[in-house]
């Protein structure tokens, strides 16, 4: 399944430095991280469960998205408008949405807002008026959209990269469509919230204006209203992508080309992240190789981006880029060449397409410089924070994330290099005119 | 673009509020405006340098040319040769880009604070050095033809847009895409980018906005250093050309293979401007916050009671100095066919609401809201930095600025209720209807 789900590095580029953070403990063995800002005027609170995607039930595809959808119609204590309005008013900002195997409820908050921020945060989540007529409303406005995505071609290119990657392996193939949400019941939301808001494998982060103790006592009289468990385990599944090292080509009507390519990437949990990182940012970041050659000295495209689609579930290296549909195998080639020449120069230690000791040492200087501006507001700290706790980093990741970045040597790097670009299964998609 | 407007709202009352976010301004002798906020909520500076100068100021021989100077900008200088400013900021760990509108051209770096300095050489130096040569302009040439196709030929909704444009404005510069059409972009000359810049990026007609963890003083002096010595020029005076009402409306119906859902747009001209339009601009900015969003008028009875809709909205759609506001009311209809009744419902509502205005008890209530999200903007330095140079840019001046809050809490119920009449009865609005055809 090629999800094009927020790569967890690259949101993280760049990142400020905010040490002190420490965890405490609350009801049911539920535990918070908190990173304290006194002078600050705002908070902002994390909330994760298990269950999302992932968990749907086969055929009903879509139950995690909409449940929290449904969270938004309203609560047995006010009518929809009442409760967007008690949000308005409060300048509160609240996200529910569903992502690979987790639920996540966000609101960031001023200081003096925040109780009534978190209470309306659970209200939904707790008591949400759900009825059959309201769900059909939901469902036929998610039908109408998923049916029009259907038409799209690159949601068509999407679907056909998928087949190719995830080939037999039926459970990376599901997908999101009208017919799986048409499917989709008021006892399958219930279900999917009875299993989801529980104290177990839930994770809270907060930062801003806020002690531990007030956390406690804003937090415990709604902690302690959760059951302990639901039915929803920890998903023990990894997608084994299939890297054919051919081109794929996908003809649609479409005025501009796309190349789309993808290899072998390394797990989020895996201490090899960190030199895929600095390789990532010399080779696709902003002033990187394939910006360089491909636009500013060959003007095929005006943005040519990458992306580590890393997670528990997924080990992804891609990248991608726009170009005319008469220059598509042109930039198909030189994204092999680059590829093939990154590997050779670096056995070579010389060339082009080289990453020197120099460079390296560039390269962790500017992380450690945009490691201390990054942070532009509280809400931007405590989503770094979540990231971290929900790839099992402990409580200081904050701080060793600049440092492991800083420890990658040379020799780790040429080593690194040298095994992880693989140009012969590197696999590409091109999606252009039909003839 | 509700949502910005609020914040817009919230950002000027900002300043009202709370003495930390003070705004403070000069001129250095060569007309070069300065405006500065301290803010130190993280270790680095908001910088940006805004020439009034954009797509507006274009003519047939030049259209692209302002969006496509910008391209050119980064190509360097003999001093900054290319990809100086992308390895300064990038080693420094900020980041960077410009961006072009009708009005204006904007560079704009985020980076630690100590970098201030080198920041502002590096733009005084390509405001007066600029390398333009044939092999560069080519490159870029066909990196915005992409941009183009990108932005727009692959995008059908877009594509139709800029149709409708061209169609709705009769003089105002908004009729012409920013980027230039295909053909504009594989003509433009050098010299036409070199007249350009020649006349246009000149300090006095230029504004550095600063914002972040640095001092006034620390500005001025590094301002007077390395713009100082920039003489001033004459430049080309732009007169606005005044839309007139439209007096007849408009229709406008598109369909495509990949639309399966049936959507509407209307486009409603906002009043002639007097002064710099401050004063009705915040009235009509109240009215599309009390019509848009989910809580309000339009999609309360067209989503929830009517079920016409699945999603509606209202809001400023563009703005230019001078010129007049861009209205827009946006749907997607729950029936494909339904587009009419959709719009018949629209016009019923918004009749009733012209003759039954909210009380003043609701519009003080969404006045108040504001004072709330400015706090939350207090600690946001990259959107405090945008919008003030976007609203300077459009003709608002600093008092305005400082003043919002005091000119929001004056908005009367009859202000409300004559902005609705003059916005939708004054002159006729165009209705652009993308049809569902997918599948048939």
């Amino acid at each position: 399944m090629i999800r094009l789900f927020i790569s967890f590095w690259l949101l993280l580029l760049p990142i400020l430095s905010w040490a002190n953070v420490t965890e405490h403990k609350l009801d049911g063995d539920v535990s918070f991280w908190l990173k304290a800002v006194p002078s600050s005027n705002t908070v902002s609170i994390h909330i994760s469960f298990l269950g999302g995607d992932l968990h749907d039930p086969k055929g009903k595809e879509g139950a995690a998205m909409l449940a929290s959808g449904m969270l938004w119609a309203g609560t047995k204590q006010h009518s929809e408008l009442e409760f967007l309005n008690a949000l308005e008013d409060g300048s509160i900002n609240l996200n529910f949405w569903a992502s690979d195997d987790r639920f996540h409820a966000a609101i960031y908050a001023l200081k003096n807002e925040t109780p009534k921020a978190v209470d309306l945060m659970f209200e939904a989540m707790l008591a949400p008026d759900l009825s059959r007529s309201s769900l059909k409303i939901e469902k036929q406005s998610a039908m109408s959209y998923l049916k029009e995505q259907a038409l799209q071609p690159n949601y068509k290119f999407n679907v056909f990269m998928n087949e190719i990657i995830t080939q037999d392996q039926p459970f990376f193939q599901r997908l999101t469509t009208a017919k799986t949400v048409k499917r989709i019941k008021l006892k399958d939301l219930k279900q999917y919230y009875k299993n989801t808001f529980t104290k177990e494998h839930m994770v809270i982060t907060i930062t801003g204006n806020i002690t531990a103790a007030e956390v406690k006592q804003l937090l415990t009289p709604y902690i302690s209203k959760l059951p302990q468990k639901g039915d929803f385990k920890p998903l023990d599944i990894t997608l084994d992508p299939k890297f054919d090292g051919k081109t794929h080509v996908f003809e649609q009507d479409v005025e501009q080309a796309t190349v789309f390519w993808l290899q072998k990437g390394i797990y989020i949990q895996d201490p090899q992240i960190y030199k895929l990182i600095l390789l990532n940012e010399w080779l696709g970041g902003a002033g990187g190789i394939l910006k360089e050659e491909l636009r500013e000295k060959q003007g095929l495209t005006y943005n040519v981006s990458t992306d580590l689609q890393t997670s528990q579930f997924y080990q992804l290296y891609s990248g991608q880029m726009a170009v005319d549909n008469n220059k598509v195998e042109r930039a198909a080639e030189n994204i092999r060449s680059i590829w093939q020449q990154v590997k050779e120069n670096n056995q070579k230690q010389q060339g082009d397409y080289y990453l020197s000791a120099q460079e390296l040492d560039r390269l962790k200087k500017r992380f450690a410089n945009a490691w201390s501006i990054s942070f532009t507001d509280n809400a931007a700290v405590n989503n770094q924070l979540m990231r971290f706790r929900l790839a099992n980093y402990d409580v200081n990741a904050m701080e060793d994330f600049i440092q492991q970045i800083q420890d990658v040597s040379y020799e780790d790097m040429q080593d690194f290099i040298e095994k992880f670009l693989q140009p012969t299964e590197l696999t590409l998609f091109t999606l252009k005119q039909v003839k | 673009m509700r949502i910005l407007w609020i914040l817009s709202i919230c950002f000027l009352g900002t300043f009202h509020s709370y003495a930390n976010f003070n705004i403070q301004s000069t001129q250095l002798d060569n007309g070069l405006k300065i405006v500065f906020i301290e803010n130190h909520v993280v270790p680095a500076v908001y910088h940006s340098i805004w020439y009034k100068v954009g797509a507006k100021h274009e003519d047939e021989d030049s259209f692209g040319a302002a969006h496509f100077l910008e391209h050119m900008m980064f190509r360097g200088t003999e001093k900054f040769p290319e990809g100086s400013i992308g390895d300064l900021v990038h080693d420094g760990g900020g980041s960077y880009n410009a961006m072009t509108s009708e009005d204006y051209t904007v560079y704009y770096q985020y980076m630690p604070a100590q970098y201030l300095k080198q920041l502002m050489e590096i733009e005084a130096d390509r405001m007066q050095n600029l390398k333009i040569d044939k092999k560069n302009l080519e490159l870029e040439r066909d990196i915005i033809l992409q941009e183009r196709k990108m932005r727009i030929d692959n995008n059908p909704v877009v594509q139709f847009f800029e149709q409708a444009n061209k169609q709705f404005w009769q003089k105002d510069p908004r009729k012409y895409p920013i980027i230039g059409y295909e053909n504009d972009i594989q003509n433009l000359k050098l010299e036409i980018l070199q007249k350009f810049h020649q006349q246009y990026y000149v300090p006095n007609n230029a504004t550095l906005v600063i914002i972040g963890a640095t001092d006034f003083d620390t500005v001025k002096a590094l301002a007077k250093k390395y713009f100082g010595n920039i003489g001033s020029r004459p430049f080309p005076e732009y007169i606005a050309p005044i839309e007139p009402d439209h007096p007849k409306a408009q229709q406008l119906q598109f369909s495509h293979a990949r639309f399966l859902e049936t959507s509407v747009n209307r486009w409603y001209l906002g009043p002639q401007k007097t002064g710099n339009g401050f004063q009705s601009d915040i009235v009509l900015g109240m009215l599309a916050t009390i019509l848009g969003g989910e809580t309000g008028v339009l999609y309360q009875e067209l989503v929830e009671r009517r079920r016409l809709a699945y999603d509606v909205d209202f809001d400023l759609a563009t703005s230019i100095h001078g010129g007049r506001l861009l209205y827009d009311f946006s749907a997607v209809c729950v029936d494909p066919d339904g587009d009419e009744e959709l719009i018949a419902a629209f016009e019923g509502i918004i009749a009733e609401f012209i003759n039954n205005p909210p009380s003043q008890e609701e519009i003080d209530h969404i006045a108040k809201r504001a004072t709330n999200e400015v706090l939350l903007l207090n600690e946001q330095i990259l959107q405090v930095g945008g919008l003030l140079g976007a609203y300077l840019m459009l003709g608002y001046n600093i008092d305005d600025l400082q003043n919002y809050a005091q000119q929001m809490q004056k908005i009367t119920v009859k202000d409300i209720q004559d902005a609705a009449k003059q916005l939708f009865t004054t002159s006729k609005p165009m209705t652009i209807t993308m049809k569902a055809r997918g599948l048939k």
